[in-house]
């Protein structure tokens, strides 16, 4: 071999090495399993990534009609009193959106609220869970009020059109801002089904800035329990709230019994003291249970609640800012019983619903409106009896057919002297997602 | 060389796009040929899973038209499913809980209920490991991680590894409430997304330790003995120990399914609880219903 054929050797050699995908495939060209493995990996880390973030709401379209124009109402307002007999509406009730981004121990939720009025902000929170135990959680910022079963339960669950009229009067917006610390024993632990709830809140209501710089205390206590074979569940619960608002300039009215033999309101006289707080005490017990057996799930909820609420003659409904009136310090009691049975394996289901609300137990029926008395709107006792009808017709559709029929005391007061006609029809069309 | 090697890189990323564009032109085939889109579909537990294979493949042998498919990734994800309406047939290794009735409910469905087989729960070891046998309170300790070394239990001196399902299994509940009395799993126990998976990792892992359905239980893996009277017996899982009732860690498999769909799915289930189908659940090493 001469030097020209061993450099055309040479050069040949280096061509061939440079050129040649089998040599250099040894070094870089990868497995295809281990693409796949790496491509797979990648998507599963950016699916978790996204996973973080949940959005789930529902919208409630919905029809009504109610048997008198212009009667005040619980069943999504009052309904406005017309140039000509304006006894139905269109509207949506609720359009919820909410947002939560979860990740490790901390959970952001944003909730709104879309309709024809605009867009509402509902909840805007951070939750932190312990991470160790698991058992202990802490919730700032705009929250569900933490008192009772069905203030808490969502209206996207939930087998009719309103929550019970007390629950609109004296949680008007059913949230308010402030801290929520919760307990909730786990499954090793003997009291397994125990949850302690207890927050600080504005006292407000919803989005409404504090006005007193006094906080509202609410605890709640509870307990849950499943038999083995899951057929058997029930819950119990008892709540406490504490609270109130500054009076301001306005008037207090004290309820006793008059120099003539009346029940009613007298002017408090002690009541130059500015900063004064007009308290807000509420107490209450609930139940729930439900059977899976063979006529299909039946489900029974209660809840009772008695206190005081200050209010105005008008109405007994919490203030969502100042007070610009006379306040009336009443005693009050509410209650509800839901009974729910699913129509076997159908997708129907019947729904019977009834409560009350006394704004003031110590007074009824004829002693209101009395001359001297100083009772008025604000006294009236107020029975539900619902009745309803849900029909699933897909997965996230629901229709529901419901039924108000709604009684208050006869009493003087002009308007009132009779069982005013405000029954109402509701047909409501639900997309839950 | 540097342009040579991203020609190599196009080159080998070319003949994966043909082949991917291969394999999705025969799944297509497969689709079109097959109506696998009508097929029933079979979702949920990973311990119910290679019996619930074993029974499809069998059944659509014997019935040429029928098309069953057949996906893991725990019981409850295969309730939710069967919540969303993604499957037809929601395979649990636990029963439905009252708040997924509730759920169900809420979406206008019910359930049915039909228990296919049995399983004996099986605690697993690498094979090296010396530990033969454990008592219910060693393997909750070790679970909860009171317990972090082997020779706390008669074993090396080497560091316990444990290997859990992720919360969403029924095996991963079943294991908590009734091996560790419902205490909590320890921080740094390593969740695995299936049961292969555990098998899998604890088969490379010498301190491994975790627990799978009988079904999974494989020579690259050992089997511990286990004693739930205070270490008087130990008794090693099988079908014979589980049908015996000799072995105490053994729970019923089940399928749940809609009253709608029980038309479809009705030859698929009498198909899984005739004797033909119950010779395969022992085959497969589940313990079959009681004749």
């Amino acid at each position: 071999m001469n030097y020209k054929q061993k450099v055309l050797y040479f050069i040949s050699f280096i061509f061939i090495l440079q050129n040649s995908p089998q040599i250099l495939a040894q070094d870089v060209i990868e497995n295809p399993l281990d693409t796949l493995t790496r491509t797979v990996t990648n998507s599963v880390d950016e699916i978790t990534k996204m996973k973080r973030l949940k959005i789930t709401g529902y919208i409630q379209p919905q029809f009504q009609y109610i048997d008198s124009a212009g009667a005040p109402s619980v069943a999504g307002g009052d309904f406005v009193n017309g140039t000509s007999k304006y006894y139905s509406r269109f509207m949506m009730r609720r359009g919820r959106f909410k947002f939560t981004y979860t990740f490790e121990n901390v959970e952001m939720v944003i909730n709104t609220d879309a309709t024809e009025k605009g867009l509402f902000m509902r909840e805007t929170f951070v939750k932190v869970t312990d991470k160790k135990l698991e058992i202990f959680s802490l919730t700032a910022g705009l929250l569900q009020e933490q008192f009772g079963f069905e203030l808490n339960q969502s209206s996207g669950v939930r087998e009719t059109p309103e929550r019970a009229r007390y629950n609109q009067l004296l949680f008007p917006v059913e949230r308010d801002l402030g801290i929520f610390g919760s307990m909730v024993l786990p499954k090793w632990s003997k009291f397994y089904g125990l949850k302690v709830d207890v927050a600080m809140m504005n006292g407000v209501g919803g989005v409404n800035p504090e006005f007193d710089s006094h906080k509202d205390f609410t605890g709640r206590i509870q307990y849950n329990k499943t038999t083995i074979n899951e057929k058997i569940s029930f819950s119990i619960g008892a709540s406490y709230y504490n609270g109130g608002y500054r009076a301001g300039v306005y008037k207090d009215y004290n309820y006793q019994v008059l120099n003539n033999g009346d029940k009613g309101f007298t002017f408090a006289t002690d009541t130059a003291n500015y900063n004064r707080i007009a308290k807000r005490e509420y107490i209450g017990a609930d139940f729930q249970g439900a059977l899976d057996w063979k006529a299909g799930i039946t489900t029974i909820r209660a809840e009772y609640i008695t206190g005081q609420q200050p209010g105005t003659d008008k109405s007994n409904r919490s203030p969502l800012g100042a007070p610009t009136a006379s306040l009336y310090h009443r005693t009050f009691n509410g209650a509800y019983f839901y009974f729910i049975q699913n129509i076997g394996l159908t997708k129907f289901q019947v729904v019977a619903k009834y409560d009350w609300y006394d704004p003031n137990i110590k007074i009824s029926g004829k002693e209101i409106g009395k001359s001297g008395t100083n009772t008025k709107l604000a006294d009236i006792r107020f029975d539900t009896f619902g009745f309803g009808c849900n029909y699933r017709i897909a997965t996230n559709l629901k229709l529901m057919a419901y039924y108000d029929l709604v009684i208050n005391e006869a009493t003087l007061i002009n308007g009132y002297t009779k069982d005013i006609k405000d029954n109402v029809i509701t047909i409501r069309m639900q997309y839950k997602y | 060389m540097l342009l040579q090697l991203e020609c190599n890189i196009n080159i080998n990323q070319i003949k994966l796009k043909i082949n991917s564009m291969k394999i999705t032109k025969v799944l297509l085939a497969i689709l079109f040929t097959t109506n696998l889109s009508f097929a029933q579909k079979l979702k949920g537990s990973d311990t119910v899973l290679p019996l619930a294979q074993k029974e499809a493949e069998s059944f659509m042998k014997s019935n040429k038209n029928s098309r069953v498919v057949v996906t893991g990734g725990g019981s409850g994800v295969g309730i939710s499913a069967l919540v969303d309406g993604t499957t037809d047939v929601a395979m649990s290794s636990r029963k439905i809980k009252m708040t997924e009735k509730m759920k169900l409910q809420d979406a206008g469905k019910a359930s049915k209920e039909s228990i296919v087989a049995y399983d004996a729960l099986t605690v697993i070891v690498h094979p090296s490991n010396k530990v033969t046998q454990l008592k219910r309170e060693q393997l909750e300790g070790i679970f909860t991680g009171k317990i972090k070394n082997w020779k706390e239990v008669g074993g090396d001196d080497l560091q316990i590894v444990v290997y859990s399902r992720e919360s969403s299994s029924g095996t991963y509940e079943f294991f908590k409430e009734h091996v560790m009395k419902n205490k909590n799993y320890a921080a740094n126990v390593l969740s695995m997304p299936a049961s292969g998976a555990i098998v899998q990792s604890i088969s490379q892992t010498k301190g491994a330790i975790g627990y799978v359905g009988l079904a999974y239980l494989e020579n690259n893996t050992k089997a511990i003995k286990v004693s739930y009277d205070g270490g008087k017996t130990f008794v090693a899982p099988s079908v014979e120990t589980a049908k015996n009732k000799t072995y105490p860690i053994v729970r019923p498999l089940y399928y749940y399914y809609l009253p709608s769909s029980e038309k479809m799915i009705k030859p698929f289930l009498d198909f899984c609880l005739s004797a033909e189908g119950q010779k395969i659940v022992e085959q497969t090493g589940y313990v079959p219903l009681p004749k």
